[in-house]
């Protein structure tokens, strides 16, 4: 049987200004994941959340367990939340990297897990809830903090595409 | 992760040439999108023509008491004493621990049908066409529960202890419960 390629690059953007918001928006709906990495700096310590089609009611929640810069382990969870919180990010860089599966689907809620890389702050392994069953067709990324993320930062946006039934 | 641009430095250094690089480096072999309940999702005849493979996973099962556990079990055999060892947060606390079945080993937690929750993971099967190692098993996943414990995000690791190339991948839950309609189970075929 003929195969196809999958894991396609769907939108890319790398900051020329620094900024706090970013969002990737007229997502097509015809992968069956999508895979979102960002490579982030910034000149403080900002957390960053993210939000789906732009819904800012409280439809959110979030567990997450993260290790400290060799100061221990801590779990939490977020409730109700406008957004959905993880990750850190500072001046020497954080590598996120975020899995939607069944994106498109308009039946059921969504759910992204993520691993955050950073080596002055927090590593971070987290599962989100998005209540809300529309499909994703834009997302968006916010600092949480006064900071922005500085100029270079990339935000790199695959889609998985699966095989027949 | 796949690439998809590559660029490389001229001779002196001061030029840049950008090459496309459809590399095919991931491949989808088969999905599952269940329009049905079901106990068990089995793909067969897996090629053994990838290096590694990738179960991408979206599912949620009829679980009445919270989240669930799907058992993995490799090539229909239920005679082996399979293994798994997880790290967990559930926002109370991380922990670990491990145990083994003949059903399979566990893959992570997945949501149920009364809260309308669902779980997430991604599943590496390394080096699966080998003969001469035992399989091992990465999975990374989790549900959230809105503030409940039942919620939590996972790292596993699962172990078959034959060294018999996979050519079937089974996943089932509890015998007591169900897979829920719209659970999605997709493999895919990663070049070496």
């Amino acid at each position: 049987m003929a195969r196809s390629a999958t894991y396609s690059l769907i939108a890319s953007n790398t900051l020329g200004t620094a900024v706090s918001t970013v969002t990737l928006s007229s997502i097509p709906a015809t992968f069956t994941d999508l895979i979102l990495v960002c490579q982030l700096t910034s000149s403080g310590t900002t957390y960053s959340s993210i939000r789906f089609n732009g819904d800012t009611a409280s439809n959110y929640s979030l567990t997450d367990g993260y290790a400290g810069n060799g100061s221990g382990i801590t779990s939490s969870r977020q409730t109700n939340q406008s957004q959905s919180g993880a990750g850190a990010s500072a001046g020497i860089g954080s590598v996120m990297h975020y899995q939607i599966n069944d994106y498109s689907n308009a039946t059921n809620y969504k759910t992204v897990i993520m691993r955050n890389a950073n080596v002055t702050n927090n590593n971070v392994m987290s599962v989100g809830l998005w209540r809300n069953t529309a499909a994703i067709n834009s997302i968006t990324l916010i600092t949480s903090t006064a900071d922005n993320w500085s100029i270079g930062s990339t935000f790199k946006l695959y889609g998985i595409q699966a095989g027949n039934a | 992760m796949s690439i998809s641009k590559l660029t490389t430095n001229g001779v002196n250094g001061s030029k840049y040439n950008t090459v496309s690089a459809d590399n095919y480096y991931m491949e989808p072999i088969a999905t599952t999108l269940l329009t049905s309940t079901t106990g068990t999702i089995t793909f067969s005849n897996i090629p053994q023509t990838y290096k590694h493979l990738q179960l991408r996973v979206f599912a949620q099962t009829n679980y009445s008491v919270g989240s669930d556990f799907l058992y993995f079990n490799i090539n229909n055999d239920s005679a082996t004493t399979y293994r798994h060892h997880q790290m967990f947060s559930n926002g109370s606390g991380i922990t670990h621990s491990t145990a083994t079945d003949t059903a399979g080993f566990y893959i992570n937690r997945f949501g149920n049908t009364s809260t309308g929750y669902w779980g997430n993971c991604v599943v590496d099967i390394f080096d699966y066409t080998n003969a001469n190692k035992t399989k091992t098993v990465r999975s990374f996943g989790g549900v959230d529960w809105n503030g409940s414990v039942e919620g939590a995000i996972y790292y596993m690791s699962g172990l078959y202890p034959q060294t018999s190339p996979i050519t079937t991948i089974k996943i089932s839950s509890d015998s007591s419960r169900v897979l829920s309609i719209n659970s999605r189970f997709s493999l895919y075929g990663l070049k070496g």
